[in-house]
Protein backbone atom coordinates (compact mmCIF):
# COMPACT_ATOMS: atom_id res chain seq x y z
CA UNK A 1 0.00 0.00 0.00
CA UNK A 2 1.21 3.49 -0.79
CA UNK A 3 1.13 5.94 2.11
CA UNK A 4 1.73 8.89 -0.19
CA UNK A 5 0.86 9.37 -3.83
CA UNK A 6 1.51 12.47 -5.91
CA UNK A 7 0.01 12.57 -9.41
CA UNK A 8 1.03 15.27 -11.89
CA UNK A 9 1.49 17.95 -9.25
CA UNK A 10 2.54 21.34 -10.56
CA UNK A 11 3.35 24.63 -8.89
CA UNK A 12 4.37 28.00 -10.25
CA UNK A 13 5.64 31.06 -8.43
CA UNK A 14 4.95 33.90 -10.84
CA UNK A 15 6.71 33.08 -14.09
CA UNK A 16 8.85 30.36 -12.53
CA UNK A 17 7.63 26.77 -12.68
CA UNK A 18 8.92 24.97 -9.59
CA UNK A 19 7.11 21.63 -9.98
CA UNK A 20 6.21 20.28 -13.38
CA UNK A 21 3.86 17.27 -13.46
CA UNK A 22 5.57 15.71 -10.45
CA UNK A 23 4.42 12.16 -9.69
CA UNK A 24 5.80 9.94 -6.98
CA UNK A 25 4.68 7.19 -4.62
CA UNK A 26 5.98 6.30 -1.19
CA UNK A 27 5.14 2.72 -0.12
CA UNK A 28 4.31 1.94 3.50
CA UNK A 29 7.30 1.09 5.68
CA UNK A 30 9.94 2.71 3.49
CA UNK A 31 12.40 5.48 4.17
CA UNK A 32 12.18 7.54 1.02
CA UNK A 33 15.05 9.87 0.25
CA UNK A 34 13.86 12.89 -1.67
CA UNK A 35 16.96 14.32 -3.29
CA UNK A 36 17.50 17.52 -5.16
CA UNK A 37 19.83 20.46 -5.34
CA UNK A 38 18.97 23.65 -3.45
CA UNK A 39 15.95 25.31 -5.04
CA UNK A 40 14.83 22.11 -6.80
CA UNK A 41 11.39 22.31 -5.17
CA UNK A 42 11.71 19.83 -2.27
CA UNK A 43 10.36 22.21 0.39
CA UNK A 44 7.58 23.38 -1.95
CA UNK A 45 6.54 19.75 -2.52
CA UNK A 46 6.48 19.07 1.21
CA UNK A 47 4.48 22.20 1.95
CA UNK A 48 1.91 21.20 -0.67
CA UNK A 49 1.71 17.71 0.85
CA UNK A 50 0.98 19.22 4.28
CA UNK A 51 -1.57 21.70 2.90
CA UNK A 52 0.56 24.74 3.72
CA UNK A 53 0.78 25.71 0.04
CA UNK A 54 -1.76 25.37 -2.73
CA UNK A 55 -0.73 23.43 -5.84
CA UNK A 56 -1.61 24.68 -9.31
CA UNK A 57 -2.56 21.25 -10.58
CA UNK A 58 -2.49 17.52 -9.90
CA UNK A 59 -3.60 15.47 -6.93
CA UNK A 60 -2.04 14.27 -3.69
CA UNK A 61 -3.36 11.39 -1.60
CA UNK A 62 -2.19 10.36 1.86
CA UNK A 63 -3.42 6.93 3.01
CA UNK A 64 -5.95 7.14 0.19
CA UNK A 65 -7.43 10.51 1.26
CA UNK A 66 -7.10 13.57 -0.92
CA UNK A 67 -5.01 16.48 0.40
CA UNK A 68 -6.56 19.93 0.20
CA UNK A 69 -4.98 23.32 0.78
CA UNK A 70 -5.39 24.92 4.21
CA UNK A 71 -7.42 22.86 6.62
CA UNK A 72 -6.56 19.37 5.40
CA UNK A 73 -7.80 16.35 7.34
CA UNK A 74 -4.95 14.26 5.95
CA UNK A 75 -2.59 16.00 8.38
CA UNK A 76 -3.78 13.61 11.08
CA UNK A 77 -1.71 10.95 9.27
CA UNK A 78 1.32 13.20 8.93
CA UNK A 79 4.16 14.32 11.17
CA UNK A 80 6.09 17.22 9.68
CA UNK A 81 9.56 18.42 10.55
CA UNK A 82 10.29 21.72 8.76
CA UNK A 83 13.84 22.48 7.60
CA UNK A 84 14.35 24.94 10.46
CA UNK A 85 11.81 23.98 13.13
CA UNK A 86 10.78 26.94 15.26
CA UNK A 87 9.36 26.68 18.75
CA UNK A 88 8.01 28.92 21.49
CA UNK A 89 11.19 29.70 23.39
CA UNK A 90 9.30 30.42 26.63
CA UNK A 91 8.01 26.81 26.85
CA UNK A 92 10.02 23.85 28.11
CA UNK A 93 10.55 20.85 25.83
CA UNK A 94 7.98 18.79 27.76
CA UNK A 95 5.43 21.62 27.78
CA UNK A 96 5.83 21.99 24.03
CA UNK A 97 5.22 18.29 23.40
CA UNK A 98 2.17 18.39 25.69
CA UNK A 99 0.88 21.40 23.73
CA UNK A 100 1.26 19.84 20.26
CA UNK A 101 0.07 16.44 21.50
CA UNK A 102 -3.03 18.01 23.03
CA UNK A 103 -3.68 19.91 19.81
CA UNK A 104 -3.30 16.68 17.84
CA UNK A 105 -6.06 15.16 19.98
CA UNK A 106 -4.13 12.93 22.39
CA UNK A 107 -5.79 12.45 25.78
CA UNK A 108 -3.94 13.73 28.80
CA UNK A 109 -3.06 10.38 30.42
CA UNK A 110 -1.52 8.92 27.26
CA UNK A 111 0.02 12.22 26.31
CA UNK A 112 2.40 12.58 29.25
CA UNK A 113 3.65 9.03 28.72
CA UNK A 114 4.10 9.59 24.98
CA UNK A 115 5.95 12.89 25.56
CA UNK A 116 8.38 11.21 27.98
CA UNK A 117 8.87 8.29 25.58
CA UNK A 118 9.76 10.65 22.74
CA UNK A 119 12.05 12.80 24.88
CA UNK A 120 13.89 9.58 25.70
CA UNK A 121 14.00 8.53 22.02
CA UNK A 122 15.50 11.82 20.88
CA UNK A 123 17.86 12.09 23.86
CA UNK A 124 16.30 15.13 25.48
CA UNK A 125 15.13 13.56 28.75
CA UNK A 126 17.68 15.54 30.75
CA UNK A 127 16.61 18.79 29.12
CA UNK A 128 12.87 18.15 29.31
CA UNK A 129 12.31 20.90 31.87
CA UNK A 130 14.58 23.46 30.24
CA UNK A 131 13.11 26.30 28.19
CA UNK A 132 13.53 25.77 24.45
CA UNK A 133 14.92 29.30 24.08
CA UNK A 134 18.27 27.99 25.38
CA UNK A 135 18.45 24.94 23.08
CA UNK A 136 21.17 24.42 20.47
CA UNK A 137 20.25 23.86 16.82
CA UNK A 138 20.80 20.10 17.13
CA UNK A 139 18.57 19.92 20.21
CA UNK A 140 15.86 21.86 18.37
CA UNK A 141 16.10 19.47 15.44
CA UNK A 142 15.69 16.51 17.78
CA UNK A 143 12.75 18.17 19.51
CA UNK A 144 11.38 18.80 16.01
CA UNK A 145 11.37 15.06 15.35
CA UNK A 146 9.72 14.40 18.71
CA UNK A 147 6.92 16.87 18.02
CA UNK A 148 6.40 15.40 14.55
CA UNK A 149 6.01 11.90 16.04
CA UNK A 150 3.82 12.83 19.03
CA UNK A 151 0.58 11.57 17.45
CA UNK A 152 2.13 8.39 15.98
CA UNK A 153 1.79 9.53 12.36
CA UNK A 154 1.72 7.03 9.51
CA UNK A 155 3.99 9.31 7.47
CA UNK A 156 6.86 11.40 8.82
CA UNK A 157 7.96 14.17 6.47
CA UNK A 158 11.38 15.62 7.26
CA UNK A 159 12.61 18.59 5.28
CA UNK A 160 16.41 18.64 5.23
CA UNK A 161 16.68 17.50 8.86
CA UNK A 162 20.45 17.15 8.76
CA UNK A 163 21.52 20.05 6.56
CA UNK A 164 22.40 22.53 9.27
CA UNK A 165 23.99 20.07 11.67
CA UNK A 166 27.55 19.00 12.44
CA UNK A 167 28.52 15.33 11.77
CA UNK A 168 27.60 14.23 15.31
CA UNK A 169 24.22 15.94 15.08
CA UNK A 170 23.60 14.39 11.66
CA UNK A 171 24.39 10.94 13.00
CA UNK A 172 21.94 11.46 15.88
CA UNK A 173 19.13 12.34 13.47
CA UNK A 174 19.91 9.41 11.15
CA UNK A 175 19.92 7.04 14.14
CA UNK A 176 16.52 8.35 15.23
CA UNK A 177 15.10 7.83 11.73
CA UNK A 178 16.44 4.28 11.73
CA UNK A 179 14.89 3.65 15.14
CA UNK A 180 11.39 4.69 14.04
CA UNK A 181 11.27 2.95 10.67
CA UNK A 182 9.34 -0.02 12.06
CA UNK A 183 6.33 2.12 12.94
CA UNK A 184 6.44 5.08 10.53
CA UNK A 185 7.02 5.61 6.83
CA UNK A 186 9.52 8.41 6.29
CA UNK A 187 9.87 10.92 3.47
CA UNK A 188 13.21 12.59 3.97
CA UNK A 189 14.49 15.41 1.79
CA UNK A 190 18.12 16.36 1.58
CA UNK A 191 20.95 17.33 -0.68
CA UNK A 192 23.47 15.50 1.53
CA UNK A 193 23.88 12.24 -0.37
CA UNK A 194 25.82 10.23 2.24
CA UNK A 195 22.86 10.66 4.63
CA UNK A 196 20.54 9.13 2.04
CA UNK A 197 22.94 6.22 1.51
CA UNK A 198 23.04 5.59 5.26
CA UNK A 199 19.34 5.37 5.90
CA UNK A 200 17.07 5.31 2.82
CA UNK A 201 15.82 2.28 0.95
CA UNK A 202 14.09 4.24 -1.82
CA UNK A 203 15.00 7.46 -3.51
CA UNK A 204 13.49 10.02 -5.81
CA UNK A 205 15.69 12.58 -7.49
CA UNK A 206 13.98 15.89 -8.14
CA UNK A 207 15.49 17.86 -10.99
CA UNK A 208 13.91 20.85 -12.71
CA UNK A 209 10.54 20.13 -11.12
CA UNK A 210 10.36 16.48 -12.23
CA UNK A 211 11.52 13.16 -10.84
CA UNK A 212 14.65 12.46 -12.86
CA UNK A 213 15.20 9.13 -11.13
CA UNK A 214 13.21 7.06 -8.66
CA UNK A 215 12.94 3.58 -7.21
CA UNK A 216 14.68 1.26 -4.76
CA UNK A 217 18.19 2.43 -4.01
CA UNK A 218 19.72 -1.00 -4.69
CA UNK A 219 17.87 -1.40 -7.98
CA UNK A 220 18.96 2.04 -9.12
CA UNK A 221 22.53 1.21 -8.26
CA UNK A 222 22.26 -2.07 -10.19
CA UNK A 223 20.75 -0.33 -13.23
CA UNK A 224 23.58 2.14 -13.24
CA UNK A 225 26.25 -0.44 -12.57
CA UNK A 226 28.63 0.69 -15.27
CA UNK A 227 30.95 2.00 -12.64
CA UNK A 228 33.76 -0.38 -13.48
CA UNK A 229 36.09 -2.26 -11.20
CA UNK A 230 39.33 -1.84 -9.30
CA UNK A 231 42.33 -4.19 -9.19
CA UNK A 232 45.02 -3.79 -6.57
CA UNK A 233 48.39 -5.56 -6.75
CA UNK A 234 51.20 -6.01 -4.25
CA UNK A 235 53.90 -5.02 -6.76
CA UNK A 236 54.16 -2.12 -9.22
CA UNK A 237 55.49 -4.49 -11.90
CA UNK A 238 52.34 -6.64 -11.68
CA UNK A 239 50.13 -3.56 -12.08
CA UNK A 240 52.04 -2.27 -15.12
CA UNK A 241 52.08 -5.75 -16.72
CA UNK A 242 48.31 -6.06 -16.33
CA UNK A 243 47.72 -2.54 -17.63
CA UNK A 244 49.87 -3.35 -20.66
CA UNK A 245 47.81 -6.46 -21.36
CA UNK A 246 44.41 -4.88 -20.71
CA UNK A 247 43.86 -1.32 -21.90
CA UNK A 248 41.26 1.10 -20.54
CA UNK A 249 42.56 1.27 -17.01
CA UNK A 250 43.83 4.23 -15.06
CA UNK A 251 46.57 3.84 -12.47
CA UNK A 252 45.35 5.91 -9.54
CA UNK A 253 48.38 4.68 -7.55
CA UNK A 254 51.43 2.64 -8.67
CA UNK A 255 49.79 -0.59 -7.53
CA UNK A 256 46.09 0.20 -8.08
CA UNK A 257 44.26 0.19 -11.41
CA UNK A 258 40.75 1.55 -12.00
CA UNK A 259 38.66 0.54 -15.03
CA UNK A 260 35.88 3.15 -14.79
CA UNK A 261 33.84 2.28 -17.88
CA UNK A 262 33.95 -1.50 -17.50
CA UNK A 263 30.85 -3.69 -17.25
CA UNK A 264 30.33 -6.94 -15.30
CA UNK A 265 31.33 -8.88 -18.44
CA UNK A 266 34.55 -6.87 -18.69
CA UNK A 267 35.31 -7.68 -15.06
CA UNK A 268 34.79 -11.44 -15.65
CA UNK A 269 37.13 -11.21 -18.66
CA UNK A 270 39.71 -9.37 -16.53
CA UNK A 271 39.60 -12.13 -13.90
CA UNK A 272 40.19 -14.76 -16.65
CA UNK A 273 43.11 -12.70 -17.92
CA UNK A 274 44.63 -12.51 -14.42
CA UNK A 275 44.42 -16.28 -14.25
CA UNK A 276 46.06 -16.66 -17.68
CA UNK A 277 48.84 -14.26 -16.66
CA UNK A 278 49.24 -16.10 -13.35
CA UNK A 279 48.81 -12.80 -11.47
CA UNK A 280 47.28 -12.86 -8.05
CA UNK A 281 45.95 -9.42 -7.09
CA UNK A 282 45.51 -8.30 -3.51
CA UNK A 283 41.92 -7.54 -4.41
CA UNK A 284 39.59 -7.07 -7.33
CA UNK A 285 36.25 -5.44 -6.67
CA UNK A 286 33.29 -3.95 -8.41
CA UNK A 287 32.96 -0.22 -7.92
CA UNK A 288 29.51 0.64 -6.61
CA UNK A 289 27.99 3.67 -8.27
CA UNK A 290 27.89 6.38 -5.65
CA UNK A 291 24.73 8.36 -5.23
CA UNK A 292 26.76 11.36 -6.19
CA UNK A 293 27.58 9.88 -9.59
CA UNK A 294 23.91 8.95 -10.10
CA UNK A 295 22.92 12.45 -9.10
CA UNK A 296 25.36 14.04 -11.52
CA UNK A 297 24.32 11.65 -14.29
CA UNK A 298 20.60 12.39 -13.81
CA UNK A 299 21.26 16.12 -13.61
CA UNK A 300 23.18 16.01 -16.89
CA UNK A 301 20.40 14.19 -18.78
CA UNK B 1 -13.09 23.55 22.14
CA UNK B 2 -10.22 21.34 23.20
CA UNK B 3 -7.88 22.86 20.62
CA UNK B 4 -9.02 26.35 21.54
CA UNK B 5 -8.33 25.78 25.23
CA UNK B 6 -4.80 24.48 24.46
CA UNK B 7 -4.15 27.50 22.23
CA UNK B 8 -5.47 29.92 24.84
CA UNK B 9 -3.29 28.35 27.49
CA UNK B 10 -0.29 28.84 25.20
CA UNK B 11 -1.18 32.49 24.55
CA UNK B 12 -1.57 33.26 28.25
CA UNK B 13 1.66 31.46 29.14
CA UNK B 14 3.35 33.64 26.52
CA UNK B 15 1.90 36.80 28.05
CA UNK B 16 3.06 35.81 31.51
CA UNK B 17 6.49 34.37 30.68
CA UNK B 18 7.52 37.12 28.29
CA UNK B 19 6.52 39.59 31.08
CA UNK B 20 4.07 41.37 28.76
CA UNK B 21 1.23 40.84 31.23
CA UNK B 22 3.30 42.40 34.01
CA UNK B 23 4.29 45.40 31.87
CA UNK B 24 0.67 45.97 30.82
CA UNK B 25 -0.62 45.78 34.39
CA UNK B 26 2.05 48.15 35.71
CA UNK B 27 1.56 50.71 32.93
CA UNK B 28 -2.23 50.59 33.06
CA UNK B 29 -2.03 50.78 36.87
CA UNK B 30 0.02 53.96 36.53
CA UNK B 31 -2.48 55.30 33.97
CA UNK B 32 -5.27 54.64 36.46
CA UNK B 33 -3.48 56.33 39.32
CA UNK B 34 -2.03 59.35 37.61
CA UNK B 35 -5.32 61.04 36.69
CA UNK B 36 -6.78 61.56 40.18
CA UNK B 37 -3.31 61.94 41.69
CA UNK B 38 -2.30 64.66 39.25
CA UNK B 39 -5.61 66.43 39.70
CA UNK B 40 -5.25 66.29 43.46
CA UNK B 41 -1.65 67.42 43.41
CA UNK B 42 -2.13 70.28 40.94
CA UNK B 43 -3.17 72.96 43.54
CA UNK B 44 -0.32 71.90 45.82
CA UNK B 45 2.22 72.12 42.97
CA UNK B 46 0.91 75.51 41.91
CA UNK B 47 1.13 76.85 45.46
CA UNK B 48 4.64 75.43 45.75
CA UNK B 49 5.74 77.28 42.64
CA UNK B 50 3.49 80.28 43.30
CA UNK B 51 6.17 82.53 44.89
CA UNK B 52 8.78 82.03 42.22
CA UNK B 53 6.22 82.41 39.44
CA UNK B 54 4.82 85.55 41.11
CA UNK B 55 8.29 87.12 40.97
CA UNK B 56 8.15 86.61 37.20
CA UNK B 57 4.79 88.29 37.07
CA UNK B 58 2.69 85.14 36.76
CA UNK B 59 -0.06 84.95 39.32
CA UNK B 60 -2.75 82.33 39.86
CA UNK B 61 -6.20 82.72 41.26
CA UNK B 62 -7.68 80.07 43.54
CA UNK B 63 -7.51 76.69 41.80
CA UNK B 64 -10.48 74.49 42.56
CA UNK B 65 -10.18 70.84 41.68
CA UNK B 66 -13.15 68.47 41.52
CA UNK B 67 -13.66 64.87 40.48
CA UNK B 68 -14.54 66.16 37.00
CA UNK B 69 -10.97 67.50 36.75
CA UNK B 70 -9.68 63.99 37.41
CA UNK B 71 -12.05 62.42 34.87
CA UNK B 72 -11.10 65.09 32.30
CA UNK B 73 -7.52 63.95 32.71
CA UNK B 74 -8.62 60.31 32.48
CA UNK B 75 -10.40 60.72 29.14
CA UNK B 76 -7.54 62.82 27.72
CA UNK B 77 -5.04 60.09 28.56
CA UNK B 78 -7.06 57.31 26.95
CA UNK B 79 -5.28 57.78 23.63
CA UNK B 80 -2.07 56.59 25.30
CA UNK B 81 -3.84 53.44 26.49
CA UNK B 82 -5.03 52.67 22.96
CA UNK B 83 -1.57 53.24 21.49
CA UNK B 84 0.07 51.05 24.13
CA UNK B 85 -2.27 48.10 23.75
CA UNK B 86 -2.21 48.32 19.93
CA UNK B 87 1.60 48.44 19.91
CA UNK B 88 1.82 45.55 22.36
CA UNK B 89 -0.25 43.20 20.20
CA UNK B 90 0.52 44.45 16.68
CA UNK B 91 2.99 41.60 16.08
CA UNK B 92 0.88 38.77 17.51
CA UNK B 93 0.39 37.17 14.06
CA UNK B 94 3.47 38.52 12.26
CA UNK B 95 5.77 37.04 14.90
CA UNK B 96 4.36 33.56 14.20
CA UNK B 97 4.27 34.01 10.42
CA UNK B 98 7.86 35.25 10.27
CA UNK B 99 9.37 32.66 12.58
CA UNK B 100 7.27 29.73 11.32
CA UNK B 101 6.11 28.64 14.79
CA UNK B 102 2.57 28.01 13.52
CA UNK B 103 3.73 25.35 11.06
CA UNK B 104 4.19 22.65 13.71
CA UNK B 105 0.70 23.36 15.04
CA UNK B 106 -1.14 23.60 11.72
CA UNK B 107 0.39 20.38 10.42
CA UNK B 108 -1.13 18.65 13.46
CA UNK B 109 -4.55 19.49 12.04
CA UNK B 110 -5.15 22.60 14.18
CA UNK B 111 -7.90 24.77 12.75
CA UNK B 112 -6.66 28.14 11.51
CA UNK B 113 -9.90 29.71 12.68
CA UNK B 114 -9.12 28.54 16.22
CA UNK B 115 -5.62 30.03 16.02
CA UNK B 116 -7.16 33.38 15.04
CA UNK B 117 -9.89 32.94 17.68
CA UNK B 118 -7.39 32.27 20.45
CA UNK B 119 -5.43 35.39 19.55
CA UNK B 120 -8.55 37.54 19.36
CA UNK B 121 -9.74 36.27 22.74
CA UNK B 122 -6.30 36.86 24.27
CA UNK B 123 -6.08 40.41 22.92
CA UNK B 124 -9.63 41.36 23.90
CA UNK B 125 -9.34 39.76 27.32
CA UNK B 126 -6.04 41.57 27.93
CA UNK B 127 -7.66 44.85 26.90
CA UNK B 128 -10.67 44.18 29.14
CA UNK B 129 -8.52 43.40 32.18
CA UNK B 130 -6.15 46.33 31.61
CA UNK B 131 -8.86 48.86 30.79
CA UNK B 132 -11.15 48.04 33.70
CA UNK B 133 -8.15 47.71 36.02
CA UNK B 134 -7.05 51.28 35.13
CA UNK B 135 -10.63 52.51 35.31
CA UNK B 136 -11.18 50.78 38.65
CA UNK B 137 -8.06 52.39 40.13
CA UNK B 138 -9.12 55.78 38.79
CA UNK B 139 -12.59 55.27 40.21
CA UNK B 140 -11.23 54.18 43.59
CA UNK B 141 -8.80 57.08 43.95
CA UNK B 142 -11.34 59.60 42.74
CA UNK B 143 -13.84 58.28 45.28
CA UNK B 144 -11.17 58.48 47.95
CA UNK B 145 -10.08 62.05 47.15
CA UNK B 146 -13.54 63.48 46.37
CA UNK B 147 -16.60 62.10 48.00
CA UNK B 148 -18.85 63.06 45.09
CA UNK B 149 -16.91 60.58 42.99
CA UNK B 150 -19.41 59.34 40.43
CA UNK B 151 -20.56 62.02 38.04
CA UNK B 152 -23.61 61.22 35.90
CA UNK B 153 -22.85 59.47 32.62
CA UNK B 154 -19.56 58.01 33.80
CA UNK B 155 -20.56 54.41 33.10
CA UNK B 156 -21.71 55.05 29.53
CA UNK B 157 -18.60 57.17 28.93
CA UNK B 158 -16.38 54.35 30.30
CA UNK B 159 -18.18 51.67 28.27
CA UNK B 160 -17.91 53.83 25.12
CA UNK B 161 -14.16 54.24 25.60
CA UNK B 162 -13.85 50.50 26.21
CA UNK B 163 -15.80 49.64 23.04
CA UNK B 164 -13.61 52.04 21.06
CA UNK B 165 -10.64 49.96 22.26
CA UNK B 166 -12.41 46.75 21.13
CA UNK B 167 -13.01 48.34 17.70
CA UNK B 168 -9.36 49.42 17.48
CA UNK B 169 -8.04 45.98 18.44
CA UNK B 170 -10.32 43.94 16.16
CA UNK B 171 -9.41 46.31 13.31
CA UNK B 172 -5.72 45.80 14.02
CA UNK B 173 -6.20 42.00 14.24
CA UNK B 174 -7.99 41.99 10.86
CA UNK B 175 -4.93 43.62 9.30
CA UNK B 176 -2.46 41.61 11.38
CA UNK B 177 -3.80 38.19 10.35
CA UNK B 178 -3.56 39.07 6.65
CA UNK B 179 -0.15 40.76 6.75
CA UNK B 180 3.30 39.59 7.73
CA UNK B 181 4.24 42.85 9.44
CA UNK B 182 2.99 44.12 12.78
CA UNK B 183 4.13 47.63 11.93
CA UNK B 184 1.91 47.73 8.81
CA UNK B 185 -1.04 46.46 10.86
CA UNK B 186 -0.47 49.25 13.39
CA UNK B 187 -0.07 51.94 10.72
CA UNK B 188 -3.13 50.80 8.78
CA UNK B 189 -5.19 50.84 11.99
CA UNK B 190 -4.04 54.40 12.60
CA UNK B 191 -4.86 55.23 8.97
CA UNK B 192 -8.41 53.89 9.24
CA UNK B 193 -8.94 55.82 12.47
CA UNK B 194 -7.64 59.01 10.83
CA UNK B 195 -10.03 58.45 7.90
CA UNK B 196 -12.97 57.88 10.28
CA UNK B 197 -11.94 60.97 12.23
CA UNK B 198 -11.90 63.04 9.02
CA UNK B 199 -15.29 61.66 8.00
CA UNK B 200 -16.73 62.42 11.41
CA UNK B 201 -16.20 66.11 10.66
CA UNK B 202 -19.29 65.80 8.48
CA UNK B 203 -22.15 66.58 10.89
CA UNK B 204 -24.41 63.97 9.31
CA UNK B 205 -21.91 61.18 10.13
CA UNK B 206 -20.55 62.33 13.49
CA UNK B 207 -23.05 60.35 15.59
CA UNK B 208 -22.38 57.10 13.77
CA UNK B 209 -18.61 56.78 13.59
CA UNK B 210 -16.33 55.20 16.23
CA UNK B 211 -14.34 58.42 16.99
CA UNK B 212 -17.51 59.71 18.73
CA UNK B 213 -16.81 57.13 21.47
CA UNK B 214 -13.70 59.05 22.52
CA UNK B 215 -15.78 62.04 23.57
CA UNK B 216 -17.09 60.51 26.79
CA UNK B 217 -16.15 63.57 28.82
CA UNK B 218 -19.06 65.44 27.20
CA UNK B 219 -21.43 62.97 28.88
CA UNK B 220 -20.00 63.92 32.27
CA UNK B 221 -20.22 67.64 31.67
CA UNK B 222 -23.75 67.28 30.29
CA UNK B 223 -22.84 68.62 26.85
CA UNK B 224 -24.01 65.36 25.28
CA UNK B 225 -26.51 62.68 26.13
CA UNK B 226 -26.72 58.91 25.75
CA UNK B 227 -28.65 59.29 22.49
CA UNK B 228 -25.60 61.03 21.00
CA UNK B 229 -23.44 58.00 21.74
CA UNK B 230 -25.58 54.94 21.26
CA UNK B 231 -25.56 54.85 17.41
CA UNK B 232 -21.74 54.95 17.34
CA UNK B 233 -21.61 52.37 20.14
CA UNK B 234 -23.76 49.83 18.28
CA UNK B 235 -21.99 50.49 14.98
CA UNK B 236 -18.56 50.04 16.59
CA UNK B 237 -19.71 46.72 18.09
CA UNK B 238 -21.08 45.55 14.72
CA UNK B 239 -17.85 46.61 12.98
CA UNK B 240 -15.85 44.74 15.63
CA UNK B 241 -17.78 41.56 14.82
CA UNK B 242 -17.12 42.05 11.09
CA UNK B 243 -13.44 42.78 11.74
CA UNK B 244 -13.15 39.61 13.87
CA UNK B 245 -14.58 37.61 10.97
CA UNK B 246 -12.07 39.28 8.64
CA UNK B 247 -9.29 38.31 11.04
CA UNK B 248 -10.32 34.65 10.70
CA UNK B 249 -10.60 35.00 6.91
CA UNK B 250 -7.12 36.57 6.81
CA UNK B 251 -5.37 33.60 8.42
CA UNK B 252 -7.38 31.13 6.29
CA UNK B 253 -5.95 32.69 3.11
CA UNK B 254 -2.42 33.20 4.40
CA UNK B 255 0.22 31.09 2.67
CA UNK B 256 2.75 29.96 5.26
Amino acid sequence: MNVLELSSVSKRFGERTVLHDLSLTVPEGSIYGFIGENGAGKTTTMKIITGLLASDGGEIRICGEKVSYGQTRTNRFVGYLPDVPEFYGYLTAREYLLLVGGLAGLTSCGLTKRADELLELVGLSDSASRRIGGFSRGMKQRLGIAQALIHRPKLLICDEPTSALDPAGRKDIIDILRAIRSETTVLFSTHILPDIERVCDRIGLLHEGKLALSGKLEEIRAMHAKSGFVVEFAEESEASAFLGARAGGIADSPTRLVYPAATREDMLAAMAQLERMRLCPLKIEQREPSLESLFMEAARQ
Amino acid sequence: MRQLSYLLRKEFLELVRTKRALVLLIVFGVFGMQNPALAKLTPWMISLMGDSLAKQGITFGAVSVTSITAWTQYFKNLLMEYILILAMFSGIFAQEYQSGTLINLLTKGVSRAKVAGSKLITVLLSWSVCYWFAFGISLGYTAYFWENALPGGIWLAAISAYVLGVWFLTLEMAFASALSSGMYALLLTGGVFAACYALSMLPVLTRFLPPRLSEGLALLTGDMHASDFLPALWIALALSAVQSALCVAGIQRKQL
